[in-house]
């Protein structure tokens, strides 16, 4: 069930009214059994998958707490059993076509059989999510959770569990086992992040999605029609995957959850840095907890530091998935974050435009960093082309071409479609913008109680939200796409 | 040592918005600013009404398929294929999508047969289509060919909603008369379900189709509007990107395939020939003595071997031929024929323009019973 479904209006409609019926206990078995319907709605048997990694890293953490137990055979089952399921249903292929190809190259043709399966959706997701969990359990900085429900649910919960943001235990945990209470307040706001998830993945990206779908499904494009689509692609990416993670967050906040903050306006970045500040926030910071710092971070000199940030962010690419074009991604994130730190680039981060506080910038001098923003508006959208582009025959072709070396009429028709994706993208912009200049987003710290709204809040929702629902009437693309991030 | 101390190249979790359990708040104030909200996104839309009686210039038609809309801004029918058919007089006229554009030379086969044949393919194009060419184009031109062919994969002659909506919906609109009432039931029969009731009415009560036409047409040429005042000339500088700039020819192999598979639940053909134009064309060639064969084509082989078919979808083609037969039309399965070989497709489905002569004489080998 996909989130821009009417199937899901009514699901999630009918689990809100059903739900907030029931005493604390009733609820979660409820929602439980919402979530795994809502997974198993078209594959049932990817229930089977996420039950199984609940069962294992539930059970893992519980024996790891049990005193005389060796803690660490419990942590390598649990990350020998997610690492593997994840490797099995996500990395086989790409691994036995590459053995097979390396073994052709020397001579030895040695068919490998190749999986014909379907990647279960989410399970990147879920299974990180999960085994963040047990190693907080194995480090002593969580409880195991005795109650197998609750756990469930904290892997299988709905609005987060196909393509994020990725919780931690200690922050949701807790939330499952308390009591919650209906906060029309919060609900109303949520309702508002829901409707904007909606125009930026049924406006927005799906109509973006479709101008980068046509430029990169052509041949041989020129250099004006390529980054169009690439900066297409941009604008697809983030305002489907915000989208998503808006529409998980609001659909969580009418169920008292409050899910972690994915995106904090990342196209104002200021440097490769601050991107990854702002872009995906909850696998980079998953990353930085579970892989980046046991490395060693930063602790062990300058270059033990660039090559844990360059693993990291090969390790981050390759999660995305089984293709070179998403190792080659991470690793040029990586290699820009290295290039910033020598070069002593990342003084740029205490000068963030639009950063939950942006208190710290004077606007007046905004307009000095517009370089600085641009040049890493420019890396990004390279990295993008190398995330898109699958086929590394033509990224190559893609990164000689020389500007206005095409037809007259191919670079008249770039400048069309980058126009077109521009206007689409205004919204963001605005969205973006509006952040700026007051200092704050509209959904940093909510208010709670109907006292702290004034009337003229209400006044601004209603008319965003008609607004928002006039224009998705009208301008919802005829193609609607899925979510990119559940490919992953 | 914290984390956040350790380096700040990535970012720690931020911290939730929310407390941690926010408080029960419901109050009559609160309900009405939820109710002023919810009014404001049912009210709000309807402004388009007014708005596209002041800026919508252009005129529009109660729509030939009121199942799916109430009016439509349409694309004229286009008269010119029955002239065609009249002047030619073909002996076997073939019908279909790319499909049947790329597998048959109607020059090499009328060289073939020594008789003149004709094509009336259009790519992107579904059953809807089929149904309307073979009535409003073959039937008016009075014409009565030996044979007609019509080249289809799958389950897409009994699924009128194939290519039916959105880009694909101007070539229906070129092939469709004033009023389609047999088609307009077909399709209502297949969209009774719960949420295309909903989609028409919020159609129907905001006005969508209409907003949508204009406002789709101001995003989409406005930047046109910088090199071009006159209308005329923009309509043929985004044809021109359309077909020529970003066409067929200029796309990737796989890409410009149409791979789309069969979904084993809709292989139902007791269930989904009766809502489908399978047996308004049967009808149509009975009441006008005409022959129809209806070819049904293999798709791309895996690994040089036929494509795998689920037992749903082979049953689903037996009750096709047994049905088609039983109604004194032909019908022919090209799925699992050795001499189509991988090495005739060129992308996707597609038969590569090297071996469509491979292919036309093949068909014209397998057909001789048609053909004589």
């Amino acid at each position: 069930m996909t989130f821009h479904s009417l199937d899901y209006v009514a699901f999630l409609l009918l689990v809100t009214v059903v739900y907030w019926r029931l005493p604390h206990g009733a609820q979660n078995w409820f929602l439980l059994a919402a979530s795994y319907l809502f997974y198993g709605w078209i594959h049932p048997w990817y229930c089977i998958l996420l039950g199984a990694t609940t069962v294992v890293d539930w059970w893992a953490a519980l024996r790891m707490t049990t005193p005389g137990a060796r803690r660490r055979r419990w942590l390598v089952l649990s990350l020998g059993s997610n690492l593997a399921a994840l490797g099995f249903f996500k990395y086989y292929n790409f691994f036995a076509g590459n053995v097979q190809q390396a073994l052709a190259s020397v001579g030895l043709a040695t068919p490998l059989p190749i999986l014909n399966i379907l990647l279960p959706v989410g399970i990147s997701f879920y299974t990180f999510q999960s085994l963040s969990y047990t190693i907080d359990v194995y480090r002593g900085r969580l409880p195991a959770s005795r109650s197998l429900r609750d756990f469930a649910l904290f892997v299988g919960f709905f609005p987060q569990l196909v393509a994020g943001p990725i919780e931690r235990a200690q922050a949701l945990l807790p939330r499952v086992q308390q009591a919650r209470a209906f906060n029309l307040v919060v609900a109303r706001d949520a309702l508002v992040l829901i409707a904007w998830g909606l125009f930026k993945k049924l406006v927005i990206a799906d109509n973006a999605g479709i101008i980068a779908n046509r430029v990169f499904s052509m041949k041989d494009p020129g250099f004006e029609m390529l980054w169009a689509g690439v900066f297409a692609f941009g604008i697809q990416i983030y305002a489907d995957f915000s989208a998503y993670t808006d529409i998980a967050r609001g659909s969580a906040r009418w169920l008292g959850f409050d899910l972690m903050k994915n995106f904090d306006h990342p196209y104002l970045a200021l440097s490769p840095a601050d991107f990854w500040r702002r872009w995906h926030i909850s696998l980079s910071s998953w990353f930085r907890d579970y892989l980046y710092i046991p490395l060693g971070g930063s602790r062990h000199g300058l270059p033990r530091t660039l090559a844990n940030i360059l693993t990291t962010f090969v390790v981050s690419g390759l999660w995305h998935g089984a293709s070179w074009n998403f190792v080659l991604w991470g690793g040029f994130h990586g290699l820009l974050l290295v290039i910033e730190r020598v070069w002593g680039a990342a003084r740029a981060r205490g000068r963030s435009v639009g950063r939950g506080s942006v208190g710290h910038v004077r606007r007046r001098r905004a307009w000095r960093l517009l370089p600085q923003w641009a040049a890493t508006f420019v890396l990004v959208h390279i990295g993008w082309l190398l995330f898109r582009e699958t086929d590394t025959r033509m990224l190559w072709r893609d990164l000689s071409l020389i500007p206005g070396t095409s037809p007259v009429t191919e670079q008249l028709a770039g400048l069309y479609l980058f126009l077109i994706a521009a206007t689409l993208s205004l919204p963001l912009w605005a969205h973006s913008l509006w952040t700026v200049w007051h200092g704050h987003s509209y959904t940093d710290r909510p208010a709670v109680l109907e006292s702290q709204v004034p009337t003229r809040t209400v006044v601004w929702q209603a008319a965003a939200v008609g607004v928002m629902f006039a224009t998705l009437l009208v301008l919802r693309s005829r193609t609607t796409l899925d979510f990119i991030y559940f490919q992953f | 040592m914290p984390p956040s101390a350790v380096d700040p190249i990535l970012p720690p979790a931020p911290p939730h918005e929310l407390p941690r359990v926010p408080p029960a708040e419901w109050s009559r104030q609160g309900l009405l600013r939820l109710s002023a909200i919810l009014l404001a996104a049912a009210l709000l839309p309807l402004l388009w009404h007014p708005v596209m009686r002041m800026l919508s210039s252009r005129a529009v038609e109660p729509s030939y398929l009121p199942a799916l809309e109430a009016s439509r801004e349409r694309i004229a029918f286009r008269p010119g294929p029955i002239q065609d058919r009249q002047t030619l007089q073909p002996s076997y006229v073939f019908i279909g999508d790319s499909m049947l554009g790329t597998r048959i030379d109607p020059g090499y086969l009328a060289g073939l047969t020594g008789q003149d044949v004709a094509l009336l393919a259009r790519a992107g194009t579904g059953s809807a289509y089929w149904y309307l060419a073979f009535k409003n184009y073959l039937i008016p031109s009075g014409v009565r060919p030996k044979v007609t062919f019509v080249f289809f994969r799958d389950l897409n002659m009994t699924d009128p909603l194939f290519r039916l909506t959105g880009p694909f919906r101007w070539s229906l609109d070129e092939v469709a008369a004033p009023k389609e009432p047999a088609l307009d039931d077909v399709i209502a029969a297949r969209t009774r379900g719960a949420w295309y009731r909903v989609h028409n009415a919020v159609n129907a009560v905001y006005n969508v189709d209409r907003a949508n036409a204009w406002v789709e047409r101001q995003l989409y040429d406005w930047p046109v509007r910088l090199w071009t005042a006159d209308a005329l000339d923009r309509r043929a500088w985004l044809d021109r990107l359309t077909f020529e700039v970003m066409g067929l020819d200029r796309l990737r192999p796989m890409a410009a395939a149409d791979l789309q598979a069969a979904e084993d639940a809709e292989a139902d053909f007791a269930r989904n020939m009766p809502r489908s134009v399978l047996p308004l064309i049967i009808e149509l060639a009975k009441a006008h003595r005409l022959k129809v064969c209806f070819v049904r084509v293999q798709r791309r082989p895996l690994r040089n071997q036929p494509p795998v078919q689920s037992p749903q979808l082979q049953a689903y083609a037996r009750a096709f031929e047994a049905y088609v037969e039983g109604q004194g039309m032909d019908f022919h399965d090209d799925t699992g024929d050795p001499a189509q070989t991988l090495a005739m497709y060129e992308d996707g489905d597609h038969i590569g323009r090297a071996h469509r002569q491979r292919y036309t004489r093949q068909f014209w080998v397998n057909q001789q019973r048609l053909f004589r």
